[in-house]
């Protein structure tokens, strides 16, 4: 696994590749963070479009409040990382560098595994680099709204971020997981893109509104629950039961059909 | 299947095929297959395009699994590829790399993923002649310098047997020289070259033994020497002055070989070794002879002579 590892990290892990999906995802990050610092005390409740409901001032004021910007942001990132594991896993396939790796590696298993671990590392990585902005923003936000930020450096604050950013990067490591099973099955990244962001983002809403019951079930509504620590609609221990369910359902589908289908192309 | 993964002998075959099959629907990719190929030299896995090649070696490297019979690589068998793959170096149909990459880290990050000291990656890229392009993107190389860092990457393990799938496509006629003459080169180190082309006329001047497919069935197995021996079976003349050439088809006739003649030219159904005689008794009559030379079959003569039945179904 160590092998895979370091030899996978080495090809994903070039500067250029890193900016590359870094940046959309900090500025997703620092958008969402202005926004919920935007008229914080008049504007509380207003919609955001794809940043949501804006907190009110208790909200930032509370010991979570410094990563609330990322939580607005979550959807967003879930779907780069979404995008990342497709990538990287149907590029393989498209390209047929497949071919070459399960020579040098003829355990699927250990590969795949150990691909799955070095493109989770990488959307944790990324994850980071948007909490990090997050939190350098809102600090600088905050005094311009009047929001205190004695609770965000308590040790109650410390605990929420480090709890918030094990949550959001759960959540977008099981979108990533999406993307795999999506990219193994279908061998494209364009598609397994497309078909993923389309449901997740258009179908999900269809089904929602059409069968209510399983609409707070569907993988985006609960990711995105998972990523915020829990919403009144879904609470954390429902969120983080489903999200783990879906991560491993993707893992075994996709690592049964990585190990089992034949290399024909 | 049988699990042959316990046998090992590394005396044994290099490779063994016994009834290898492969179906994909209703198409019969290879037709229970069965060879023994000894270790050592470069043997040639020849047929045209769509023959079964690709799909016979993804099945030795554990790419695909067959539908019936068996093989084995190395004594062990392709049921349990990790067995083998280490001693085993691979080039698959057309190179494939990441091309955002340059040549040295693609081989780094394949060094480090076999489990290859990366040491070795200065070595084979001056091995396959890409030192000075080694920190370019493999997106700015030419077909010819990918096939030569796929021969780069197959080459990494130190491999016992080396598969090679066209590995002189695209390159020019200096690079197919380069590449033939190194394949000769590891093939007499007692390691084995594998090499699988459509290109007969390559396989005949590289390799010391021959697999020959067509339509997924074994055509021929065995040494090039044996399939090329007898091949030199006529002699082709042509008088200086044409009206000379009935004086010469009768020398044939008396001589008793059969012949036919193409305008100026005579073929005579006759050894090599005729040649000469054919000269003295032209000598003796005054003829003179513009051209004399033995007039011998090419490996793909054989070829489409050994599959003409199959074709001409």
């Amino acid at each position: 696994m160590n092998r895979v590892f370091s030899s996978e990290w080495l090809k994903i892990a070039r500067p250029v590749n890193i900016l590359g999906w870094m940046a959309p995802v900090v500025i997703f990050a620092f958008m969402g963070t202005m926004f919920n610092f935007m008229d914080a005390a008049t504007g509380a409740g207003e919609f955001r479009g794809p940043f949501g409901i804006a907190p009110g001032p208790e909200q930032l004021a509370a010991p979570d409040g410094w990563i609330i910007g990322i939580h607005s942001a979550s959807s967003f990132i879930g779907l780069i990382a979404l995008a990342i594991f497709a990538t990287n896993l149907a590029r393989d396939y498209e390209k047929g560098t497949i071919r070459i790796l399960l020579v040098l590696e003829p355990n699927r298993f250990r590969l795949f595994f150990g691909k799955l671990l070095t493109l989770s590392a990488f959307v944790v990585l990324i994850t980071a680099g948007a909490t990090v902005v997050t939190i350098l923003a809102s600090l600088a936000l905050a005094p311009g709204e009047n929001i205190p930020v004695s609770a965000w450096l308590s040790w109650q604050g410390m605990r929420e971020l480090l709890v918030g950013f094990a949550n959001i990067s759960l959540a977008t490591i099981i979108w990533g997981l999406i993307g795999g099973v999506l990219a193994i099955t279908t061998r494209s990244a364009a598609i397994s893109i497309s078909a993923g962001v389309g449901f997740l983002l258009i179908f999900e809403l269809l089904i929602a509104n059409f069968v209510e019951s399983v609409g707070n079930k569907l993988p985006a509504t609960v990711l995105g629950a998972l990523a915020s620590g829990g919403t009144i609609i879904i609470e954390y221990p429902t969120a983080i039961q489903l999200s783990l369910a879906y991560g491993v359902a993707s893992i075994i589908v996709a690592s049964l059909i990585f190990v089992r289908r034949d290399v024909t192309d | 299947m049988n699990n042959l993964s316990q046998v090992n002998s590394s005396d044994g075959p290099v490779l063994s095929a016994n009834g290898l099959t492969k179906t994909f629907g209703k198409l019969k990719a290879v037709a229970d297959l069965t060879f023994e190929m000894p270790r050592g030299g470069v043997i040639g896995f020849v047929g045209p395009n769509g023959a079964g090649k690709s799909t016979t070696i993804r099945m030795l490297l554990g790419l695909i699994k067959p539908t019936g019979g068996n093989a084995q690589v190395l004594g062990h068998g392709i049921c349990t590829p990790s067995a083998y793959l280490n001693k085993v170096g691979a080039l698959i149909e057309s190179p494939v790399f990441y091309p955002g990459l340059s040549g040295s880290i693609n081989l780094r990050a394949l060094a480090k993923l076999g489990g290859f000291p990366a040491e070795q990656v200065p070595g084979v890229l001056e091995t396959v002649g890409l030192t000075s392009r080694a920190g370019d993107k493999v997106a700015n190389y030419s077909l010819g310098m990918k096939q030569r860092l796929g021969i780069a990457a197959a080459l990494l393990p130190n491999p016992e047997l080396l598969i090679l799938d066209e590995p002189t496509n695209g390159l020019d006629p200096a690079g197919i020289v380069e590449i033939r003459n190194l394949l000769r080169q590891i093939g007499s180190s007692g390691k084995t070259v594998f090499v699988s082309t459509h290109l007969l006329s390559e396989v005949e001047a590289e390799a010391d033994r021959l697999v020959m497919i067509h339509n997924g069935k074994l055509v021929f197995a065995g040494e090039l020497a044996e399939i090329m021996k007898n091949t030199c079976d006529s002699v082709y003349a042509v008088p200086e002055n044409p009206e000379d050439l009935p004086l010469i088809i009768g020398l044939v006739s008396e001589a008793g070989y059969s012949f036919r003649q193409e305008e100026d030219a005579i073929i005579i159904a006759a050894p090599k070794e005729w040649s000469a005689d054919l000269n003295r008794l032209a000598g003796s009559k005054g003829i003179n002879l513009r051209e004399l030379r033995p007039q011998c079959e090419s490996l793909e003569d054989i070829f489409l002579n050994m599959t003409r039945g199959e074709v001409a179904k």
